[in-house]
This record gives structure tokens, C-alpha cells and sequence, in this order.
């Protein structure tokens, strides 16, 4: 059953059983109010008819001994024929023998003294019996109530038709009202339907400012907010996709390179010297994919392994690393310079020693031959910075913002042949993750690049 | 000479492509990226383009549409290998699409398809006393025309198509008979032997071990 219909019925069924039950407790309450009135009416005038009868009999009873049927009907029937016109019939007993009686229809047991109401052949009748003052005889006053019920009917044939008429137009109304009101629930209802098929950006329309207005309010702060895990969901696993075409590129062509020279090899009417050149292109694109292999270990394991914070001394981290690098440093003569201020940081040893590894070895690459890199660290606002400064080749803005995507490379034909796959800035991007680094680059064309490493909590 | 223009940024594969190349007997040229590549073609109109379309400074969708007026037959060599992107690729008016990691058979097969098309493919081959007219599917020895049965003169197509490199006996059945042949490599053999015979190349088609055939030829 709809939601309509359930109000639709449930206002007519209340409406019809209170304006019904009303309508019947005023109609009895008029009906004996009438009734009372009536009877009263009536009591009097019985009262007054019997006192001119008993005025006649007694008058009468002079002139007779006994009181018969024969006299009653000479004394009484003009009286009789009188009322009778008016619907109301007159008789005279003496105990239960009947003196006179102008009442055709069969009589009911009457008491006395009473006030009875009988229904003789669908008609209702009142009957006021009162003895006279003497006790001899008794007198039934007996009217036609016709008129009386006749009048509640009449009253609860109207009360039917007007809750009838009533209830038709209350039901138009309802209806209307109910459409009305549950209009917003039905948008709702579609909206949420349309939104159920991926439609994420459909919002409710908030038309009113009660309840519905609310949940429509709360509906829409529900899909935005579904909206927005949707789309940071999409995103992530577009990046994934793209991570995995830029690997599966990244493969592709040092592979395709090793095939086709050991194919070359093994084919052609080759020179020595093509030989040499195919093999040392097959050893150095190998070392490509090995390298390649190396730095997806490392972004890989960075996503499992569990962080070990620790005080660290710089200057031996630095040290380490920059030993590391000694060959590639003195290679290039450059010049290493270490201004630590701070000198210990809670971290990951680690994961730090790659962090600071991975930027010395682009600071080392990019630089000129006998050029100078400066490692700071100093404290500022109670912020540890860690900068790596270099006066190397920079790298421009619009590079800039691409530096940071997997397997981007500024200058690929160079970084090649250095051995570069482009994932170093990645793996340095994903530890500052970890270990609640900031990491920032400045960079100027031609005059070098400093990244700056700011320690926020750990 | 046929020029053929290598536009790759990959100095691997362009050097693959270019002694390759070389060796089959084209004029390979290598840019190694957009910029350069334009500048050369300003210069230079080579017989076709092998178009990488990943390359720093201009991709190789930009390039094409520089290239395209000139009416030089272009083919993409690349790593993406979806299907979505070969369709771009050769709606935006390439010749063909070839993927990386690629054969080199299957490379020299398709620049000599196109060549074909464009009547660009040199019709007359000639070593030692041997003319090949491939337009006439005829064979000179001497000026005196040697007799070839269709497949032997395929057969010494693909052979000169591919020279300098060994071609392997299946490789050899696959383009001469076809997939769907079902004969053995021995075939294969018969035919060369007969080859050799008829034009007196028993020096020039070398059987290399455990590979296969090669016609050798001087560069």
C-alpha cells in the first residue's frame, strides 16, 4: 500500500467515525430534548382535558347512578371527535373495563398512572394515563408521535448525506494535500534512484524548510560526500593505471631494445664493431631494468614495512651517504659542504638515509663539473629544515609541477644515460609521506635548485 | 638509396633501427627529438618516417601533422600498445603502427609495404652478375633470364628484402608459403638449393648454423 493511500484512508475512516458519531449524540440529545418538551406538553394538556372530562362526569353523575359505556360515549364523544382530528385519541377505564375509547387500534396493557410509549402497526404512540381525583376511573391520553420520529430519522438521513457529501470533497482535498506534501519525496526518491545508477553529481532540489526540506538538506551532504570518495577512489586508482603504463612503457623499451640486438646479433653479417656497440647497448639497457627493478623494491617495501623512529646524529647520516656517493662526487669534483645547526632528529634511519641518499643523487647529477652543494639544517618556529642546495642545471616551472610523477624525467636522453628511470622523486615524495616531511623545491634555470625538508611532528 | 628518416628518442633503438636498416640496404637518419626532426625535414625529404610518438620537445601526433603536407609515407614505432591508441594513431593519417618490443623482420616488412605503395621501392636489385627486376618478377643472369618458379622468386624477394640478416626456416615457410602451410622446413632447403644453383649464389645465400638462411651482400 502507498503512503498516500494509507494517509488517504486513514483521514476519511477518523473523519467519518467522529463526524458520524457526533452527529448521532446531538441528534438523540435534541431528539429527547424534544421528546421531553413534548411529553411535558402533553402531561398538561392531559392534565387540562381531564379536569373539564371529570367537570363533565361529575356534572353528569347526577343525573346517573352508574357510569356505563353508553353515557361515557354520550358524555365524552364530543371531546373525542375534537381531538381526534389533531391526532389524539381519549379513553376511560374503570379498573381494566374500558368506558370509553376513541382508539381503533388494539390496545397495549397500560398501567394507571403512567407515560408509555408503544408502536402500534408502525405508528408510535404516546400514552399518559392519570386516574381521576376520586380514584374511580382512569384517563389514557393517547398521541400520534409520528411527527416526533419522523424527525430523527429525517435528522440522520441528513447527517448520512452531508458526511457523505463531505466526505467526497475532504477526500479531494486530502488527496491533493498528500501529493502536495509527499511531492518532495517522490523527487527524492527519483533523485536517489538516478544517483543509484553513478549519477553521482545529481543533487535533491530543497524546496521546503520542514522535515523533508531537512532530510532532502541531508540527502545531498550524503551524495556529496559519496561524490567525493567516488572521485578520490577514481583518482587513485587512475594513478595506479597510469603508474602501470608508465612502468609497462618504461619496460617496453629497454626491452625491446635488448631484443632487437640480441636478434641483431644473432642474424645479421655484422661487423666486430656493430657487435660490441649491440652488446654494450644490451649490458646497459639490462642495467636499465635492473635499476628499474631496484627503485620498485623500494617504493614497494615503502608501503609495508613499519617505521622505527629514533634519534639520529645528521652528521654521521649525511656522512654515510655522502660516502655513498664519494666516487660519483670526486668523479664531478664537487665541492660537498655541511652546515648542520641541528644536529639530531627523531626519524626513521632508514628511510631517511634514502630520502637524503635520493636528492644528493639528483643534486649530484645535475650539477656542473666542480660544482657545490650545500646540506643545511637549522631550526626555525620549532620546525627542524633540512636544506639540499645545488648550482646545477634547475629545473623550469612548468617542470617543475611534472617532477614529482612517476617515471618523469627533465632530460631523458641524458638522465638515460646516467641511469636515471625517473622514480627517484616518487620514492623521496612517498618517505616524506611516512615520515611527516614537507618537502618543497625552488628551483631557478641555470642557477640550481634547493629542496628544503621541513620536520613537522613525527 | 631509399632515406629513411628514424625519429626516436630512445638513442637505443634508434642505433637498433639505424644499423639495421643500414645493413638491408636503406639511408637510415636519426633526430632525436621534435625540434630537431622539423628542422631536418626542412632541410631534407626522406623516402619515409619511423615516427616514436612519445619524444620530448614535440610529440609525434604535433609532428605528423607537420609532416603529412609533405606526402612522406610515415609509420608510428611505439610502447603504446593499446588498441585504442594504434586506432589514433592511424586515423591521424600514419601508415602503419608498429609496437615495441618488435621484430626487425616484421619492421623491414612493413617499411617495404609502404614503400610499396608509394612506388617508392627501388625496382631493380643487382649483385655480382644478378639483376632482379621485382616490377617483372624477372631474374637476369648475365643478361640471359633465368626461370623461377613463383616460389623461388618470392623466396629470393624475401631473401634480398632481408639482406644481411639470417632468416630463420620457419620464418622463411611463414612468409614465402604462409601461415596456413603446412609443409615442412625441408621445403624450405629444396628451395634454396635450387636457388643457389640456378643463380650460381652458393657464396652469397649463407647457411647460418642453427638459424637459418642469409644473403649477403656488401653495404
Amino acid at each position: 500500500m502507498r503512503f498516500w493511500h494509507k494517509i488517504f484512508l486513514l483521514v476519511i475512516v477518523v473523519f467519518l467515525i467522529s463526524f458520524d458519531v457526533t452527529a448521532f449524540m446531538i441528534i438523540n440529545k435534541s431528539y429527547n430534548l424534544v421528546k421531553q418538551n413534548d411529553i411535558e406538553r402533553t402531561l398538561n394538556e392531559t392534565r387540562i382535558i381531564l379536569k373539564s372530562v371529570e367537570d363533565r362526569i361529575s356534572k353528569v353523575e347526577k343525573y346517573y347512578t352508574e357510569l356505563n359505556t353508553d353515557n361515557m360515549q354520550m358524555y365524552i364523544s364530543p371531546y373525542g371527535e375534537y381531538y381526534k382530528n389533531q391526532g389524539v385519541y381519549l379513553m376511560i377505564r374503570k379498573d381494566d373495563e374500558i368506558l370509553y375509547s376513541n382508539f381503533k387500534e388494539e390496545l397495549p396493557n397500560i398501567e394507571k398512572s403512567s407515560i408509555e410509549f408503544n408502536t402500534i402497526n408502525d405508528t408510535p404512540y404516546m400514552f399518559i394515563s392519570i386516574p381521576f381525583s376520586d380514584q374511580s376511573l382512569t384517563f389514557t391520553y393517547i398521541k400520534d408521535e409520528t411527527i416526533l420520529s419522523d424527525y430523527r430519522n429525517e435528522m440522520s438521513m441528513y447527517t448520512f448525506i452531508i458526511s457523505i457529501i463531505v466526505s467526497v470533497c475532504l477526500s479531494a482535498i486530502v488527496i491533493i494535500m498528500i501529493i502536495k506534501l509527499t511531492k518532495p519525496i517522490e523527487d527524492l526518491n527519483k533523485t536517489a534512484k538516478h544517483i543509484s545508477k553513478g549519477n553521482y553529481t545529481e543533487r535533491a532540489e530543497i524546496k521546503s524548510k520542514d522535515e523533508i526540506g531537512e532530510f532532502a538538506q541531508s540527502f545531498n551532504t550524503m551524495t556529496e560526500s559519496i561524490e567525493l570518495h567516488i572521485k578520490e577512489l577514481s583518482e587513485l586508482t587512475e594513478n595506479k593505471q597510469r603508474f602501470i603504463d608508465d612502468l609497462s612503457h618504461e619496460l617496453r623499451t629497454p626491452i625491446a631494445s635488448i631484443m632487437g640486438y640480441s636478434e641483431f646479433i644473432k642474424n645479421a653479417n655484422c661487423t666486430d664493431t656493430q657487435k660490441s656497440k649491440a652488446i654494450d647497448y644490451i649490458y646497459s639497457e639490462s642495467n636499465r631494468i635492473q635499476k628499474l627493478s631496484e627503485k620498485l623494491m623500494i617504493l614497494t617495501s615503502l608501503k609495508n614495512d613499519d617505521l622505527q623512529i629514533q634519534e639520529i646524529d645528521l652528521h654521521s647520516l649525511v656522512n654515510t651517504v655522502l660516502q655513498t656517493l664519494h666516487s660519483k662526487i670526486s668523479e664531478k669534483e664537487i665541492e660537498a659542504v655541511t652546515d648542520l645547526n641541528v644536529a639530531s632528529v627523531e626519524s626513521d634511519t632508514v628511510l631517511l638515509e634514502s630520502l637524503i641518499q635520493n636528492i644528493l643523487e639528483n643534486a649530484v647529477k645535475y650539477s656542473p663539473h666542480s660544482g657545490k652543494i650545500v646540506i643545511k639544517s637549522y631550526a626555525k618556529d620549532d620546525l627542524l629544515f633540512v636544506t639540499i642546495s645545488d648550482n646545477g642545471t634547475g629545473i623550469n616551472k612548468n617542470e617543475l609541477q611534472k617532477i614529482k610523477e612517476p617515471f618523469y624525467k627533465t632530460d631523458k636522453s641524458r638522465s638515460t644515460k646516467s641511469g636515471g628511470v625517473g622514480l627517484g622523486l616518487s620514492i623521496c615524495e612517498k618517505i616524506c609521506e611516512k615520515l611527516g616531511i614537507n618537502m618543497k623545491i625552488n628551483s631557478k634555470i641555470n642557477e640550481g635548485t634547493e629542496i628544503v625538508l621541513e620536520f613537522t611532528t613525527v | 638509396m631509399i632515406d629513411i628518416l628514424i625519429i626516436e628518442d630512445e638513442i637505443a633503438i634508434a642505433e637498433l633501427l639505424h644499423m639495421n636498416l643500414q645493413l638491408v640496404g636503406y639511408n637510415p637518419h636519426i633526430c632525436e627529438d621534435g625540434l630537431k626532426a622539423e628542422s631536418y625535414l626542412e632541410l631534407n625529404s626522406p623516402d619515409l618516417i619511423l615516427l616514436d610518438i612519445m619524444l620530448p620537445e614535440k610529440d609525434g601526433y604535433e609532428l605528423l601533422k607537420t609532416i603529412l603536407p609533405k606526402e612522406i609515407p610515415v609509420i608510428f614505432l611505439t610502447a603504446k600498445g593499446s588498441v585504442e591508441e594504434k586506432v589514433v594513431g592511424l586515423k591521424s593519417g600514419a601508415d602503419d603502427y608498429i609496437t615495441k618490443p618488435f621484430a626487425m623482420v616484421e619492421v623491414i616488412a612493413r617499411i617495404d609495404a609502404v614503400l610499396k605503395r608509394y612506388k617508392k621501392h627501388s625496382n631493380k636489385f643487382v649483385i655480382d652478375d644478378i639483376e632482379v627486376r621485382f616490377d617483372e618478377h624477372k631474374v637476369f643472369l648475365n643478361s640471359n633470364e633465368i626461370n623461377l618458379t613463383a616460389k623461388e622468386f618470392e623466396l629470393l624477394d624475401i631473401l634480398i628484402k632481408n639482406k644481411n640478416i639470417a632468416l630463420s626456416r620457419d620464418k622463411l615457410l611463414e612468409l614465402v608459403w604462409g601461415y596456413d602451410y603446412m609443409g615442412e622446413t625441408r621445403t624450405v632447403d629444396v628451395h634454396i638449393q635450387k636457388l643457389r644453383k640456378k643463380l650460381s649464389l652458393e657464396k652469397r645465400i649463407v647457411t647460418v648454423y642453427k638459424i637459418g638462411y642469409r644473403l649477403e651482400s656488401d653495404i
